[in-house]
């Protein structure tokens, strides 16, 4: 599909009608089995493909998508005339052609269908196994992409997979859910429903109880507050001026060293290249608490008149039809030596939902907690119907300890975080 | 039976963020299948070509997975429907544009601000193996600001938005200009408003507020997609589970509400669903499979975001009013009281239905006290428990407020309206 694409583009560019252009194509197949108490509910499966294309015409990008060939002419066309009533963006450009070395990922085989959907099942069936059991659902989604442009860059990114398993528990009015997304098939997928079991039997005898002290935030929650954390960090805030970051500036604790490391092949978000084509490289966004970088992909470093070659890496794509936008690949935390002996009473928060009801200006959030227990000399007692409340800003500047352990889950290689200033009401 | 499903889309957004304009359209278009034998499998593809090719893969997942001989698909009326499908809409872009432009101009000395407008419109075709066939059209426009206060270290936000059923036109897009400017006027208020405080209160919350409540808390609960494997805590109909004062009705069509739809996406015509009256749990929303087993009628509460999404149970538009009007009071009777605080605007929530908890974040709020509003408040989460908030609530007010929404459900997103009186609920958790 690429090549009828690319072929109308490159006549458009002979003809001057367009100064650069940029194809990105992507591919994806998905299976999910979804369970409802003791039975397997519902079987999915999912075909998705097509391209995104970006123009630039006299300083100005356009962009438009299309699923076929016969539409290419019509996609191009549509994607120039959007183009004139853009923004301009005069230092903009695409990426300069380089040799990227691929790496292929994925250890799973996109064509042994029945063998993958037969390892889906026993983690499924692992799960509806287990007292408790309420709902589940395992998916194993495989991805692939290619991105051309005129400059005469062209990247294959080879088929890579992820394998998710969430799982819900439920004992009387107590229901923890929980998940575990990883970039090929683990032993770990097995271990999440007793986990899961354990939680919810603990919530069930657990009760409500405010609580002000030391918190731990588990790596789940953490995962959560580091996404509304970091999108702070972002060049699209910085140039729409809605984030109170700065460069240098100390933004968390002096303990916090946050890196974004798309090398990384043990989490889900690992790629030899960004969806603009820059290869990546592993970058710390913040130093001990110091904003080192914001993140920027191409559009928004030229918006801002940066250097293009140093501040660029972060392009995302949510798929061929979505326009490229700003995002960070695997996160990791730099673990410390925090240990929970280290604590006489502490709270330890598992997980919480409902983030998108933070105020991501001011920081401030009050979110329901999931799963949580107050742990006093080795004892757990689980909370229930309570809420995390307090400002990340503060929070992260307030960090007692962290721990040694990195656990990969996602996109995310962390530990837990001790943190003072949060309450739990 | 054999579903079948065909969605062709065009989607056109506008944006202009601190004056910098950004347009976008695109087609995209797929097909899906479904098949049920005591499971489903549905499978999708966006390669028009697939027709086939998705239903035998659905048939071949209905028959791999393990299924359960106590679901079943109830009997649907049948139904021939086909809209008159006019054109995709052609909108002036340059127009538009302008006039977003003209909407921004009193807002320019915000520290930021970002105006949006999207319009989608869809054909839908839907088929199945009893014989019913449907064409549908549907076209909604959506239309939001947000604007962002600074002053020194502090920023505050405020937004806005309006939905509607059908495109984008010029005398709607000059009716917003209210909107755009309270969005200034308030996020520049709560830069000096002070933190909410903690704890147990009386709260007077506002129609937006009110219909977050009855949405998210109670609405979700009667989804009976949850009834049936359990996780609501609404689960014995007839239980009186609230105030009397109280009735809770999703509307398949309540007037000028971005949620109207006629017909589901399992192509059964909507009715209007009591869910809860005079305190009491009447009924639930349902999809043909959650009518089939729990035995109960077809309501038309199956909703599919696109072809790729299997319809699952879903809210329309979701109302909260008074089961009596002789038991209503005047808005200013209702904030008659010594101390409360009164909620307005909401920032979102959450929901968990089984256990019943939720949370709500509020744009802003007001102390109440001895009947008058007195501090201005921000950054305020309420949280609590369904049936207890429900049988808390004390006074329901008479106008009815709805707003616009997009609501969120198994990573699909669906338009609905919500709504109701002003309310007053007493021993509120806030924080």
């Amino acid at each position: 599909m690429i090549k009828e694409y690319e072929k109308i583009l490159k006549q458009k560019l002979q003809s001057g009608e367009i100064q650069g252009y940029e194809v990105y194509y992507s591919e994806k197949k998905s299976f999910t089995l979804i369970s409802e108490l003791n039975r397997i509910k519902r079987n999915e499966w999912d075909y998705d493909h097509g391209v995104g294309i970006r123009v630039l015409v006299k300083n100005k990008i356009g962009f438009s998508s299309g699923q076929n060939t016969t539409d290419a002419q019509k996609v191009v066309n549509n994607a120039i005339s959007v183009s004139k009533f853009n923004h301009p963006n005069k230092e903009f450009s695409f990426s300069p052609n380089a040799q990227i070395p691929i790496t292929k990922h994925s250890s799973v085989d996109i064509n042994s269908e029945d063998s993958n959907l037969k390892k889906l099942k026993e983690y499924i069936s692992n799960c509806i196994s287990t007292e408790n059991h309420l709902m589940s659902s395992a998916m194993l989604a495989f991805q692939r992409s290619k991105l051309v442009n005129s400059e005469g860059l062209d990247v294959e990114e080879p088929w890579d997979s992820t394998v998710a398993l969430s799982t819900d528990m439920k004992k009387n009015s107590s229901s923890i859910y929980d998940y575990l997304v990883l970039p090929n098939f683990s032993e770990r997928f097995f271990d999440l429903p007793k986990k899961v079991k354990e939680k919810t039997d603990l919530s069930d005898k657990g009760s409500q109880q405010s609580y002000d002290g030391v918190i731990i935030i588990d790596t789940e929650a953490l995962h959560s507050l580091l996404d509304f954390y970091l999108s702070s960090a972002e060049g699209a805030r910085k140039h729409f001026k809605t984030t109170k970051f700065e460069i240098d500036q100390q933004v968390g604790d002096k303990k916090l060293t946050i890196l974004d490391d798309p090398l990384d092949s043990r989490a889900t978000a690992r790629a030899n290249y960004d969806g603009e084509g820059v290869a990546s490289k592993s970058k710390e966004i913040i130093t001990n608490g110091k904003l080192n970088l914001f993140a920027y992909n191409r559009e928004y470093a030229a918006l801002d008149n940066l250097d293009l070659d140093k501040y660029q890496g972060f392009c995302a794509r949510g798929s061929y039809s979505s326009s490229p936008g700003i995002g960070f690949s695997n996160i990791s935390l730099k673990p410390g030596r925090g240990k929970f002996e280290d604590f006489d009473k502490v709270a330890v928060v598992e997980s919480v939902f409902g983030l998108h009801t933070a105020n991501p200006v001011s920081g401030k959030f009050g979110l329901p907690i999931n799963n949580g227990y107050i742990l006093e000399k080795g004892k757990k007692t689980g909370i229930k119907d309570v809420m995390l409340s307090g400002n990340i800003f503060e929070g992260l500047k307030n960090i007692v300890s962290i721990a040694k352990e990195p656990v990969i889950n996602d996109s995310y290689i962390t530990p837990w975080i001790a943190v003072e200033g949060w309450h739990i009401v | 039976m054999i579903e079948k499903w065909k969605f062709t889309n065009y989607s056109v957004s506008f944006v202009l963020n601190n004056g910098e304009p950004k347009i976008s359209r695109k087609k995209y278009q797929g097909v899906s299948a479904r098949v049920f034998d005591k499971s489903f499998g549905f499978a999708s593809s966006n390669n028009m070509s697939d027709n086939d090719v998705v239903v035998e893969k659905a048939k071949k997942l209905a028959k791999s997975a393990t299924g359960n001989e106590n679901y079943k698909i109830v009997k649907k009326p049948k139904e021939k429907h086909f809209d008159s499908i006019m054109n995709a809409p052609e909108y002036d872009f340059e127009q538009i544009m302008e006039q977003l432009k003209e909407l921004d101009k009193p807002i320019k000395n915000l520290n930021s601000r970002t105006l949006r407008l999207i319009s989608k419109f869809t054909v839908k075709e839907y088929e199945d193996s009893n014989g019913n066939s449907l064409v549908m059209e549907d076209i909604f426009s959506y239309f939001s600001v947000i604007g962002v206060a600074k002053s020194r270290s502090i920023m505050e936000s405020w937004s806005e938005r309006e939905g509607w059923l059908g495109k984008i036109n010029e005398s709607k897009l000059s009716k917003f200009a209210d909107k755009v400017l309270k969005t200034k006027e308030k996020s520049e208020a709560l830069l000096s408003a002070e933190h909410a405080p903690k704890g147990k209160t009386t709260v007077v919350l506002d129609p937006e507020m009110t219909g977050l409540f009855t949405h998210e808390a109670v609405g979700h609960a009667c989804e009976a997609d949850y009834i049936l494997n359990g996780s609501s805590v609404l689960i014995k109909p007839g239980e009186k589970v609230g105030s009397s004062l109280v009735k809770i009705t999703d509307y398949p069509e309540y007037p000028k509400c971005f949620g109207n739809i006629k017909f589901d996406d399992e192509g059964v015509k909507c009715k209007p669903v009591i869910l809860i009256d005079k305190g009491i749990l009447k009924n639930y929303l349902h999809s043909s499979m959650t009518a089939g087993t729990l035995g109960s009628e077809l309501t038309g509460n199956a909703r599919m975001e696109d072809y790729d999404s299997p319809p699952i149970v879903r809210m329309r538009n979701t109302i909260l009013e008074a089961s009596d009007t002789k038991n209503t009071l005047k808005d200013d009777e209702i904030f008659d009281i010594e101390k409360g605080i009164y909620v307005y605007g909401m920032r979102g929530g959450a929901v968990s239905p089984i256990t019943g908890s939720f949370m709500f974040g509020a744009k802003e709020a007001y102390k109440i006290e001895n009947g008058e509003l007195t501090t201005h408040l921000r950054d305020l989460s309420l949280t609590g428990n369904i049936k207890q908030t429900l049988h808390n609530i004390e006074a329901v007010g008479r106008k009815i407020g709805t707003g616009p929404g997009y609501c969120g459900k198994e990573g699909q997103n669906v338009r609905v309206s919500d709504g109701g009186p002003v309310t007053r609920v007493k021993d509120m958790v806030i924080g």
